[in-house]
């Protein structure tokens, strides 16, 4: 499912021409404009939100939008993955300001189209190790944790562990083969 | 009741702080006025300070602040920052038609003082309003610094402190940005203030950060991500990360206390933060934001 958020936007009347999404009344009433749309989602399926058009946003759009929205995705009774797309360096800086701040032992990722400023394709709270897992899962589309084990030099156990753990936060995928897990 | 004469002290945030030692002179002897004559510049911020000053003095005493003597530079730029056009004030000169100064939007290098309001849906309305003018003058306001990416962040910096004024100081505030030559200098700031219960206020029922003095909560709110109401308080700590990747620098002052990051001097070995607390006191929260170069 792709998510045009200018378009999403120009139904609200604050941002119908602007390029920018800003303040926790924007994000909260955009959230609930995607959160309609999530009604028809296939399970497993990845919501691409794309930002073309959008030139900036800030701490609250992304506190009342974007994390509420990965929070769903690890939630929801069937899981979904988040992807942004056409981000501007600044959403990047912000998202990856705010998701990257853990709360209450809550830990977020969200992938994108492009190579960040952090050298990898996702945004957030992420570990060395996680980093290089998501990257291979990137570069060959999808991993079982042999790969992992062998590139990463440790058990096949530690390797899974890990998946199972980026799973958990959707940053990849895994869809009915407990063993094959693929880059979303 | 008496004229009480304002120093030539209303060029940056730093030399305003002697013109906000006389405050608590000008609401308790409830002056009938302030003579500008000495005074021959006028920065964003102090301009802003004064309007809170006025407004200030009008509901504690129900009367308008009269300024007089303005010179006539000083009152043609104060006409063109709408600085009159909120009705706190009065002046007892007037400018003729003729001397008030252009309003191009080719030349505009500026924002006019605008009233953020301290309800939510209007001033998200009135947040739109002023970050879609700054787009479309950047390119003359920023002329020196300009760069998309330079506007995005600014863009960013402006939503955050703006919508801080309907979030936590439970008054309206005030917006206005210029770009200046000062002294040889190339100057970019953005002043926003607000004279509601100031940061110390907002922080009172949080019993860890009650025992810090407020320049120290000042430092603390501009480094870490911390908020009375946010599940994620990042935006103040947001604004001091951008003003570090643009190198610029910021005043925040709250109550009786005040912080400066200077980023530009951040290279050199010597500080860059600077806290003074027991400064005059005055109500709400004061920011100016500032590019130079």
């Amino acid at each position: 499912m792709v998510i045009e958020i200018k378009k999403l936007a120009t139904s609200v009347v604050v941002t119908r021409k602007s390029t920018d999404l800003f303040t926790r009344y924007v994000g909260k009433l955009l959230f609930q404009k995607i959160q309609e749309k999530l009604k028809h989602l296939a399970e497993h399926e990845v919501v691409i939100i794309d930002f073309d058009g959008i030139r900036s946003v800030d701490a609250s759009f992304v506190d009342e939008c974007i994390v509420p929205l990965l929070e769903l995705s690890q939630t929801n009774a069937f899981p979904f993955y988040i992807k942004l797309v056409n981000i501007t360096d600044n959403v990047e800086y912000i998202v990856n300001q705010v998701i990257g701040m853990t709360h209450d032992q809550k830990r977020y990722i969200v992938m994108t189209d492009r190579l960040c400023k952090n050298g990898c394709h996702e945004l957030g709270s992420i570990s060395e190790m996680e980093k290089d897992i998501i990257e291979y899962c990137v570069i060959n589309k999808q991993a079982t944790s042999a790969d992992i084990a062998s590139f990463m030099h440790v058990s096949e156990a530690e390797a899974r562990d890990s998946l199972l753990r980026l799973y958990e936060i959707r940053a990849v995928r895994k869809i009915h083969d407990d063993t094959v897990f693929q880059a979303i | 009741m008496a004229i009480i004469q304002i120093p030539d002290q209303c060029k940056d945030p730093f030399s305003f702080e002697t013109v906000i030692s006389l405050y608590q002179h000008i609401i308790n002897q409830k002056a009938e006025g302030l003579d500008l004559s000495h005074v021959t510049f006028v920065d964003p911020y102090s301009l802003l300070c004064l309007l809170l000053i006025g407004r200030n003095y009008l509901r504690l005493t129900g009367n308008k602040l009269t300024l007089h003597r303005i010179p006539a530079q000083i009152l043609q730029y104060m006409t063109r920052m709408d600085f009159f056009a909120h009705n706190i004030v009065d002046c007892d000169d007037t400018l003729e038609k003729h001397k008030h100064l252009k309003r191009s939007t080719t030349s505009s290098r500026l924002l006019e003082v605008i009233e953020i309001p301290g309800k939510e849906k209007e001033s998200v309305r009135v947040i739109a309003k002023v970050i879609a003018t700054f787009r479309k003058r950047a390119l003359v306001i920023l002329k020196h610094w300009f760069t998309l990416t330079m506007v995005d962040y600014l863009v960013t910096v402006i939503s955050e402190i703006c919508q801080n004024i309907f979030e936590h100081s439970l008054d309206s505030g005030f917006i206005a940005i210029q770009s200046y030559m000062y002294l040889n200098e190339r100057i970019f700031r953005i002043a926003i203030v607000d004279s509601g219960i100031g940061i110390p206020g907002t922080f009172e029922y949080m019993p860890e950060i009650k025992t810090m003095s407020n320049a120290k909560l000042l430092q603390t709110v501009l480094t870490t991500p911390l908020s009375s109401k946010r599940r994620y308080g990042y935006g103040l700590c947001q604004v001091n990360a951008i003003m570090e990747q643009l190198k610029g620098s910021i005043f925040l002052r709250s109550e009786n206390a005040y912080i400066s990051v200077l980023h530009h001097r951040r290279s050199a070995k010597g500080s860059y933060i600077f806290l003074k607390d027991d400064c005059p006191s005055f109500p709400g929260t004061q920011f100016s934001i500032t590019l130079i170069g």
